[in-house]
């Protein structure tokens, strides 16, 4: 069984590692931000009902804060910006590998069809071997849909008369039950247009390859 | 002027509304309607609530939680966010600026009665036979079209769906004359306040985005009636779709979310007693930023389409660049609480509340833009979400913010405090409490009707599901406030907020000087605000932009139903109403253009006021290029919709797909030479000449004919003889529709011109009075350069 693929990381940990950064520095900056403003409120709530007079004490000091703190989310901003691109190098370049497996997946309203490279088809359920680069060519025969892995952390539309492609992998053998999903309303079934994923070990994908071939 | 008002008043109460120009009482009847639709719109949401609240629960079926869904969505955007925003902007930008009216008051009933028309249309969609739409509020093709979505449920919903984009785009043309153009003496650009500006703003960037929206959807009813093929699988309509939808899509959402903004930037500086901080940083950010930025960012709904990693990149950079000007505007509102005194009032309240949603909302924003995190995050409850954060959250609250706001204003009378306060806190916890869980569902699909027990998302479903029947019942505390400001329990003062923008002056207008003793932030310059003038202009029903708006509905309606049997138009269970919407019409136009020739709405124009940087247009000129920069970008977006489907297809070049060169330059020949005779008839206008007139603008009108005419033969000849119709592919498809689309511009600039002649034979059109011919020529020059545009595109290449 051949694991030493020529890769360090997939799809799929690219976008939990970006995720992290998000969700981390979204919670402190929201939490920051927020805080902020309702100690603004609390600390400069009045009781009674004067007679404002609207004049500004603050002066030129206002624009100086709102200055300086867009610069500092600017900056939040270039840090996440430099994150998404860095993840986009992983997440769309299939490594080089000559353990690739090319795979056609087409959206039909309301399942999913699966044809390997030798013309047989499943429906319903993606096999692939494990530690493989797994490519997926994407496309409908009818309306839009959207094919999407989400443990896995993968999507691509799949729209008609167009092919688009997804790369990811997975390590574990099993039955990844209802992985597969449509994420774009296509119409009455939508909610039911799930399909299973199978990873099986390599050997087994080989056999199982061979096994129909000769049959 | 009180006293004028009360005169108005004492007309008869159906009279009164049904015919109504006035502003106020349009601002009511929008705020009234909307109230209406979200009233529609959140039981939808209630059922698919209840739906949710379990896995594999059966109380829904697919077809009909797909329609809930997608009616849900509509509605909730186009005919209630958006118009509960253009309420106030009706009710107060008027008073804000000083002004007795909006520029076109006929035109402002008439965008309400489109408004609530289509909106019945939408409504009644669901009850036809074979059901309304269920593909969602973003229509996507071929989804929509009518081989995976046939009947005339859909069509009904989409026409209707046009007529609201013909409610805006009148509506947009005439706010944005009046703020331009009807601004009292002194108040240039630094004295407008915030909420007028923000009203500005909204309206510009309506004009910009609906067009394509527009274009998108003639084109789809092109597919669904005619049998055209933009939107077929096999034409690449899918993609097409996308862009022309998220063109218009994603500016929407700012469309509906300033409005509130305005509002909120009102309530603060009232309620903390000082001026807004960076005052002009906010409005730097929002005019110059926001507006020109918001088109940009429109492809980052199509991260995974397979758009070229570049473009992704690209559209990363700008959605992220674009919450920038939203930071600078949040900041603001944060550090304008510095130092102040806070009242916490229920606007003041509801203003905080969606500050802090939106912040929640904007954060989570941030992740759906980059391109790498939105792979996972695409159709799924995270994005439900977020943009229920942002649209739903900060839009409803700040709207909230305003009511409480203006209605002391708009009723004469207070609210309950105690009961706004309940109201506030109940909807604040029960928003949190439907929404957050839904984050956390972020590996949900949007829009399925049900899932399994297994995914585990019963728990969160339930706990959202609880939030949303509280936030829905919460509101009952709203209308009963409603009611009790309407019915005048509570007693206030005319400005119970000691507020110093203009609206709030006893009376209708503020006297002069007000604006002189503002303070710096809110105005600070010499304005002064006049009360005199066009008094009479309140007393003017009119019962034509009803009877116009009806025409259009039953016309439209008649088409949709006519899908029903038969591909064609003109057969089937449509007839009735299409003849009859057709004759309302008629009578509508003619009559209105009738008014217009006795002078029977006829005020002079005020001639003191801000009008920089419009100082020397005429008001209805102003209008008019307003009305023909959003037609540039309707035939804009149509032309690269065909661009881009003949550069995606093969069907180029095939037999038939260019045309008879000879036939072609005959018509340009004709259309251009036509042009000519309209500046030799605006000539002898100018120069008083009646007869000159006459003559011109008769050839004039003969050209345009003739143009028609050949155009007829042409298209007899293509179809009967060559076997060229709008179902040879992709190139019928594309001419047909687009050279027809022109051909009835043509057809409009002839009724006008039947128009200006009648007008001059009765010796209406003098020396003095002739803006009617120049607008004229305005249009016409428009309709030659578009086929300037068209001509090649089937002609010659």
């Amino acid at each position: 069984m051949n694991l030493s693929v020529g890769y360090l990381i997939t799809p799929t940990q690219a976008w939990y590692g970006l995720w992290d950064i998000f969700v981390y520095l979204g919670i402190a900056v929201g939490v920051v931000v927020i805080s902020y403003f309702v100690y603004h409120v609390v600390r400069y709530r009045s009781k009674e009902d004067y007679v404002p007079t609207y004049e500004n004490k603050n002066g030129s000091h206002d624009l100086r804060f709102v200055l300086v703190s867009t610069s500092l989310s600017i900056i939040v901003l270039i840090i996440l910006s430099a994150g998404t691109l860095n993840a986009a190098s992983v997440t769309f370049n299939p490594p080089a590998t000559n353990d690739t497996v090319n795979i056609e997946v087409i959206g039909h309203q309301f399942y999913w069809q699966f044809v390997y490279p030798d013309g047989r088809s499943l429906i319903n359920n993606l096999t692939i071997p494990a530690g493989a680069v797994v490519i997926l060519n994407v496309t409908s025969q009818d309306v839009f849909h959207s094919f999407g892995i989400s443990q896995f952390a993968v999507k691509i539309d799949a729209i008609p008369d167009r092919y688009n492609t997804l790369w990811f992998s997975v390590q574990q053998p099993g039955v990844y039950v209802d992985a597969i999903r449509c994420y774009e309303l296509c119409g009455a079934g939508h909610a039911y247009m799930i399909a299973n994923l199978t990873v099986v070990s390599q050997a087994a994908y080989q056999q199982w390859i061979s096994q129909k071939v000769n049959g | 002027m009180q006293q004028v008002e009360a005169v108005y008043q004492k007309r008869s109460w159906l009279k009164r509304w049904l015919f109504t120009t006035y502003h106020k009482d349009i601002g009511v009847l929008y705020f009234v309607t909307s109230l209406y639709f979200a009233f529609v719109a959140g039981l939808l949401a209630a059922l698919m609530r209840v739906q949710l609240s379990a896995p594999g629960n059966t109380f829904l079926g697919p077809t009909e939680f797909n329609s809930a869904v997608t009616a849900h969505g509509l509605i909730m955007i186009l005919w209630f966010l958006s118009p509960l925003g253009v309420a106030f902007a009706n009710y107060i930008v008027p008073m804000q600026i000083g002004a007795d009216d909006l520029a076109f008051p006929r035109l402002n009933a008439l965008s309400y009665w489109l408004f609530l028309i289509s909106g019945m249309m939408l409504v009644m969609s669901f009850f036809m036979p074979g059901g309304g739409f269920g593909g969602g509020w973003t229509t996507y093709a071929p989804l929509s079209t009518a081989q995976y979505s046939p009947g005339p449920g859909p069509s009904l919903a989409f026409m209707g769906f046009i007529l609201l984009c013909v409610s805006i785009t009148v509506g947009s043309v005439n706010f944005i004359t009046t703020i331009l153009w009807k601004r009292a003496p002194g108040m240039g650009f630094r004295e407008i306040p915030m909420f007028t500006w923000f009203t500005f703003f909204t309206q510009v960037l309506m004009l910009m985005a609906f067009p394509s929206l527009l274009a998108a959807l003639l084109l789809l009813m092109s597919d669904r009636l005619l049998g055209t093929q933009f939107f077929a699988a096999s034409s690449g309509g899918a993609l097409l779709w996308d862009n022309l939808f998220w063109f218009f899509g994603h500016p929407e959402v700012y469309v509906v979310l300033l409005p509130a903004f305005g509002a909120i930037l009102e309530i603060l500086p009232t309620f903390t007693g000082r001026p807004l901080a960076a005052r002009t940083a906010i409005l730097v950010a929002a005019g110059f930023l926001v507006v020109p930025l918001s088109v940009y960012v429109f492809a980052h709904h199509e991260f995974v389409t397979g758009i070229p990693l570049a473009l992704r990149e690209g559209f990363t950079i700008t959605t992220f660049a674009i919450s920038v000007p939203f930071d600078v505007m949040v900041l603001s509102m944060i550090h304008s609480l510095t130092g102040g005194r806070i009242k916490l009032k229920t606007p003041m309240l509801f203003a905080i509340a969606a500050v802090i949603i939106f912040i929640i909302g904007g954060i989570t924003g941030v992740f759906l833009a980059s391109f790498v995190l939105d792979i996972n995050l695409r159709g799924t409850y995270f994005v439900v979400a977020h943009f229920h954060y942002v649209m739903a959250g900060a839009t409803i609250f700040g709207l909230f913010a305003a009511t409480y706001y203006w209605l002391p204003k708009m009723t004469n009378h207070m609210y309950s405090e105690r009961l706004g306060k309940l109201h506030f806190i109940t909807s604040f916890i029960s928003f949190n409490v439907l929404y957050f869980p839904m984050f956390l569902l972020y590996e949900m699909p949007r829009r399925i009707y049900t899932y399994q027990a297994s995914t585990g998302w019963g728990t969160l479903n339930y706990i959202a599901s609880i939030g949303g029947f509280v936030f829905i019942a919460s509101q009952v505390f709203f209308l009963v406030n409603l009611l009790i400001a309407v019915r005048g329990k509570i007693p206030t003062t005319p400005n119970p907020w000691h507020a110093i923008t203009p609206e709030w002056v006893p009376g209708v207008f503020a006297p002069a000087g007000l604006l002189k003793s503002m303070p710096n932030g809110v105005g600070n310059g010499n304005a002064e605000i006049h009360s005199e003038g066009t008094a009479a202009h309140h007393q003017h029903l009119s019962q034509r932009p009803l009877a116009l708006a009806s025409g259009a509905a039953l016309t439209l309606t008649g088409l949709a139903l006519s899908s029903w049997n038969l591909g064609l138009p003109f057969l089937g269970i449509g007839n009735p109403f299409f003849f009859a919407g057709l004759a309302l019409l008629a009578w509508a136009v003619i009559g209105w253009a009738h008014d217009d020739m006795i002078g029977k709405f006829k005020v002079p124009d005020e001639e003191r006021g801000e009008r920089w940087p419009s100082i020397s247009f005429p008001k209805v000129k102003l209008g008019i290029w307003t009305f023909l920069a959003s037609e540039v970008l309707v035939f804009g977006s149509i032309l690269s919709s065909y661009l881009y489907v003949r550069a995606y297809s093969t069907a180029w070049p095939a037999p038939g797909s260019i045309h008879s060169i000879t036939i072609g330059t005959i018509n340009t020949v004709v259309l251009l030479s036509s042009s000519l005779t309209a500046l030799l008839a605006l000539r002898a206008a100018r120069s008083g000449d009646r007869r000159g007139l006459l003559a011109w603008i008769g050839l004039t009108f003969a050209l345009g004919s003739t143009f028609l005419a050949v155009k007829g033969f042409e298209w007899y000849d293509l179809i009967y003889n060559l076997g060229f119709t709008p179902h040879s592919g992709l190139p019928g498809t594309t001419y047909f529709f687009i050279v027809g689309l022109h051909g009835a511009h043509v057809f409009a600039g002839l009724m006008v011109m039947l128009y200006i002649i009648r007008k001059a034979f009765a010796g209406k059109i003098t020396k003095e009075n002739h803006q009617v011919v120049e607008l004229f020529g305005l249009y016409w020059s428009f309709v030659d350069i578009v086929w300037i545009f068209i001509f090649p595109l089937f002609y010659l290449m």
